[in-house]
């Protein structure tokens, strides 16, 4: 046995001839393994323990040793392609790169005027059989149809003279995305933001059946003016081991060709590549991104020991890992949670897609709860719920906003739901062209694709269209095509867009002979409801109407397809007693040829305008049985169901059982935020809702960080949720006058009417007029005040007359005015007409009510009625003023009356 | 660019140089950093661009090739190890006024000119133990030169090109991480 071996050190006692000595024992010492390496070593290196140690040292760095970044790459006998060959239009310059199974040479392009320096990739030779050559052009042909920006797709491919396919793509300007976050000193969200579109790019690629399987910083550039590029899409694969050739001497030829650090366990262990293998690789390259360092790091272990570690331990958390960078506390909890699931060794526990990926770090970014842990819905109301809740004796006024919903997109989507059902299962024949049309957006549906998931809708959509166009033949097939695209923007909201299409449609079929006219109506009737989303309902009845008539000319009355026309034409005409009698009449009809969905959402608007008018009571019995309807046709998360469930919560918040409006509003939003589908608009909405519901019972603080989220969640939606911002602004506005912050309340209310409603005057407008004529009185500013009701009050009543609740705000107004004045007798008027209305509306308990019967009981006993003014006085001002969320006026007023006794 | 070499090479690479320093810097700027391929940093190119360029200039032959292109992986590594090391002092902060790296030109990670500070060292102490060597690692590693081509400009076997190029390479792995401070990344088997 020879003494462990000393390494040189500094290689300071090597003399020129031991150089030449170190490197011929080197030399062969590689070429051996095991035993026979031993052996060798022995015999060479006698009693010359240095040398060996030399040598051993040496072998070490040459097998596992860190590569130094201009070190070039490995060469072979000779480069495949000789420099200066010319391939196509293409004249190779030299080698710059050699992998496993490839090689990367440098060339520029022969013809034109300008050198196009390009990367040409070339397959080594003895690779190549006949089904390789086969494989490897189906996959071109995927490759050349990849096109997206941030793809660095293939420019050009062909053959060398010896067969062996080469690809072609363009050399890109900019730097490895790691090398470029550094540089640049990019932040946490930065970094995050930049992986999130290359996991877009990726989710891309993916709709499309290609899979990238070597993502690693080097193949992931960033451009100077910061654009994401992916190179060697699919790449990987092309240029993978043929099937048919042994290659017995590297036997993972997938993972020799790829880089170990980044190869997830699946790659390791030979199994097969799916998309849940780029969402891995993915997750080590946020994980390097924001740690610093990979998951796991080969070193200078032998490889079986590093490939052991991949397959069998879990990474540090990147909080741990990457404790060292500024961000590292920021780390804990959520984003080291969905490092951990993207880099979950079980594939098919993973992100389903590299779009789930990419969508919870954009939850983690906006401050939503995020999904890794999926199995956990108590994790997610932790967060949710888990919101400090501090006690602050105030109040606010509270609107509840509620929502109405389309009965055609209820309708398609248990309808959607059932084609691609019938799709997936292969029960049913496409035979319709919007079958194909649903089977095209199929492709990329999760049972279809291995870890895929939904698909670019966009993207897909831009490719449709132009095939659509080409049906120039059969208008009645191009119409119901370019309908189907107008409803699917329409359902993401994109209303300008499905116009355009239903449009088209009105026009291709009007000029079109024999179309069926039911296809004419449908489309002039969808084009009407894209035109309401758009410029309001009064612009969209005339077009409906007219659908309609065609409708009714061609259709059997009571038809489940005419009763949805009428229900639909029927919820968008004003607000009156013409419609209630039509929406009954259309009940009744739909209970006739039973079409409950038909049912619902007459009934459904029915609740909407009671609400509107105040008349809560009604409205919680026909929302709870629109509820019960909808329960039995929509899966729980359906954004109609939980409007429904939302609005019915609201109403109860209304009537002031604020315990059963919060639980069930709390629930809808767990259910909102489990969603398969995040509704950002619906679920803003709840949250506000919620706020309304916390406030009345006096958590302030809460409910102002809720309307926060809610303002943050719909400044970022299309221009239609502006009633639902300005409402959350008016609301905070509310809180900061409970919280006697006068100044910002009217601040913020002022913004809210700086921004002039767009169409109609509208009656949220004047109520909040109103609001700052009471906030001017808390302040003391009562001329002023008084102008401002003065100005306002004609059309105050005429917009709010069908309003109990809002004809009561302006009688305390007006009659806390009175009152200041001195004109008791005057303010009494007001009241007593106020609380007339607020009691048909609410219980006496109700904040409302108090802060009228409160503010008469004043009124009398300033005009000397005594008795009666105690008894109002002693019923509700001490609740009043405990209830704090009271007026100011009135309950400084209360507390002179109670605390100095009456006079 | 000094005129036909055809009189006499050495004069005319000796007073090449500055222009090539110049012209490789220009190259290294717009090529080095936006066009990597895996780990290696593309010197490759950059001195055979050089060369498409004289050579398309002038008529030169094969043989000028090899003798430029030893040169020219010298005035390479200068232009290299010049800038990291002025890197490395703006990053440190030290000296004169602080140059923002933006001025400089910055074609370098930091991390890259770490490295090739350490390896400009590890170089320095190699040409003591083996010249030979020493100028193997240089044509390979800052000329891009294939084994063939390195063989051909330092007119020796392509056979001692290969030997020499996989035992320096060993080396200076070895010394460049000590330099980094990762002195026990690699440990010889017990």
């Amino acid at each position: 046995m020879s003494p462990d071996p000393i390494p040189l050190v500094r290689g300071e006692a090597l003399t020129p001839a031991a150089w030449d000595d170190v490197g011929a024992i080197l030399e062969s010492a590689l070429e051996l393994t095991g035993e026979a390496r031993e052996r060798y070593l022995r015999d060479a290196c006698g009693d010359d323990t240095r040398l060996r140690g030399e040598v051993i040292s040496l072998i070490a760095e040459a097998e596992h040793g860190r590569r130094l970044s201009l070190e070039p790459a490995p060469e072979g006998p000779e480069p495949s392609v000789a420099a200066g060959t010319t391939l196509g239009h293409w004249r190779v310059q030299d080698l710059v790169a050699r992998g496993g199974m490839g090689e990367v040479y440098r060339a520029v392009r022969t013809d034109g005027e300008f050198t196009q320096r390009v990367a040409l990739k070339v397959v080594r030779p003895g690779l190549v059989s006949p089904t390789f050559l086969r494989r490897s052009r189906i996959e071109r042909e995927i490759l050349a149809r990849l096109t997206h920006e941030n793809i660095v797709g293939i420019l050009d491919a062909g053959t060398t003279a010896d067969g062996r396919p080469f690809l072609v793509m363009p050399l890109v300007e900019g730097e490895s995305i790691t090398t470029y976050c550094d540089r640049h000193g990019l932040g946490l969200e930065a970094r995050v933001r930049l992986l999130v579109e290359v996991a877009q790019t990726v989710q891309f690629a993916h709709a499309r059946l290609v899979v990238h399987r070597d993502l690693k910083p080097s193949n992931i550039l960033v451009t100077p003016d910061g654009g994401v590029r992916l190179l060697d899409f699919g790449i990987a694969k092309l240029l993978a081991a043929d099937p048919d050739t042994p290659t017995d001497a590297e036997p993972r030829s997938e993972i020799r060709l790829l880089t170990p650090e980044h190869a997830a366990p699946e790659q390791v262990r030979g199994d097969p590549v799916t998309t849940a293998t780029d969402v891995y690789a993915l997750g080590v390259l946020l994980y390097q991104l924001l740690t610093g360092t990979r998951p796991h790091v080969a070193g200078d272990r032998p490889m079986l020991a590093f490939e052991r570690e991949v397959l069998e331990v879990e990474p540090a958390a990147a909080s741990v890992a990457g404790r060292h960078q500024p961000w590292g506390r920021r780390m804990r909890g959520d984003l080291d949670r969905i490092i951990q699931m993207a880099l979950r060794k079980e594939p098919d526990r993973r992100y389903p897609s590299a779009a789930a990926f990419a969508e919870d770090l954009e939850r983690w970014m906006t401050g939503l709860p995020v999904r890794a842990e999926v199995d956990s819905f108590g994790y997610r109301a932790r967060k949710f719920l888990g919101r400090n809740r501090t006690l602050v004796a105030a109040g606010a006024v509270v609107t509840v906003l509620l929502a109405a919903f389309a009965v055609t997109s209820a309708i398609q989507a248990s309808r959607l739901e059932r084609e691609r059902n019938a799709l997936a299962t292969q029960q049913a024949t496409t035979h319709s062209v919007v079958g194909l049309l649903l089977g095209f957006f199929e492709k990329a549906n999760p049972g279809r694709v291995p870890g895929g998931d939904t698909l670019r809708v966009e993207q897909l959509l831009a490719e449709v269209d132009p095939a659509i166009d080409t049906l120039r033949a059969q208008p009645l097939v191009q119409a119901e095509m370019w309908q189907t695209l107008g409803q699917i923007h329409s359902a993401r909201g994109r209303h300008d867009q499905a116009r355009r299409y239903h449009e088209r449609a009105v026009e291709r079929l009007k000029g079109a002979t024999g179309v069926d006219s039911q296809a004419l109506a449908k489309a002039m009737l969808n084009l009407g409801m894209e035109v309401g989303y758009l410029e309001g309902n009064a612009a969209a009845i005339p077009l409906m109407e007219a659908g309609l008539a065609v409708m009714r000319r061609h259709v059997p009355a009571g038809s489940p397809a005419l009763l949805e026309a009428e229900v639909e034409t029927a919820t968008r005409r004003a607000a009156d007693s013409a419609q209630r009698a039509d929406l009954r009449r259309l009940i009744q009809q739909a209970d006739s040829v039973e079409a409950p969905m038909q049912r619902a959402a007459a009934l459904n608007q029915i609740a909407v305008n009671e609400f509107g008018r105040g008349g809560y009571r009604a409205a919680s019995t026909a929302f709870t049985e629109v509820l019960r309807i909808l329960d039995s046709l929509l899966p729980r998360d359906h954004v109609n169901r939980l409007a429904v469930a939302g609005n019915l919560a609201a109403t109860h918040s209304q009537l002031g059982e604020y315990t059963t409006a919060e639980a069930a509003q709390r629930e809808i939003i767990k259910v909102h935020l489990t969603a398969s589908k995040v509704d950002s608009f619906g679920l803003a909405n709840q949250i506000q809702n919620l706020a309304a519901t916390l406030a009345e019972r006096g958590f302030l603080d809460e409910a102002d960080s809720l309307l926060q989220v809610s303002i943050r969640l719909t400044a970022r939606g299309p221009s239609s949720s502006a009633l639902t911002l300005h409402t959350a602004q008016f609301n905070r506005a509310q809180i900061h006058e409970a919280r006697r912050r006068y100044p910002t309340a009217l601040a913020t209310l002022d913004s809210v009417l700086a921004v002039r409603p767009a169409n109609r005057p509208s009656m949220h407008h004047v109520v909040y007029e109103g609001f700052r004529a009471q906030l001017l009185m808390s302040m003391g500013r009562w001329r002023e005040a008084r102008t401002a009701l003065e100005r306002i009050e004609g059309r105050y009543r005429a917009l709010t007359k069908d309003n109990v609740e809002a004809t009561a705000y302006l009688a305390l107004w007006l009659g806390g005015a009175a009152l200041e004045r001195g004109e008791a007798a005057e303010a009494l008027v007001h009241l007593d007409a106020g609380l007339a209305q607020a009691r048909t509306l609410f219980p006496d308990s109700h904040r409302r009510v108090l802060a009228l019967a409160c503010a008469r009981g004043i009124a009398l006993s300033r005009l000397g009625r005594a008795s009666e003014a105690s008894a109002q006085v002693a019923a509700a001002c001490p609740a009043y003023r405990e209830n704090a969320m009271a007026w100011r006026p009135i309950a400084e007023w209360a507390g002179k009356n109670t605390g100095t006794g009456d006079e | 660019m000094p005129a036909h070499p055809a009189a006499n090479p050495q004069e005319w690479l000796e007073r090449l140089t500055p222009d090539l320093y110049r012209e490789l810097k220009v190259l290294a700027r717009s090529h080095l950093r936006r066009e990597r391929v895996g780990h290696t940093l593309g010197t490759t190119a950059l001195v055979h661009e050089a060369w498409l360029r004289l050579s398309k200039a002038q008529d030169l032959s094969p043989d000028d090739a090899a003798r430029f292109f030893g040169v020219a992986s010298n005035t390479m590594r200068r232009v290299l190890v010049d800038h990291a090391r002025k890197i490395k002092s703006i990053k440190r902060g030290s000296g004169g006024t602080p140059l923002s790296v933006d001025e400089v030109g910055d074609f370098l990670s930091e991390n890259d000119a770490e490295e090739v500070v350490a390896l400009d060292d590890a170089l320095e102490r190699l040409e003591q133990i083996s010249p030979r060597a020493a100028q193997v690692v240089v044509a390979r590693f800052f000329g891009g030169l294939s084994e063939q081509e390195t063989a051909d400009a330092l007119q020796i076997s392509l056979r001692t090109v290969q030997r020499d190029w996989l035992t320096a390479r060993a080396w200076l792995r070895r010394e460049v991480a000590r330099d980094l401070g990762f002195a026990d990344s690699v440990l010889p088997p017990a």
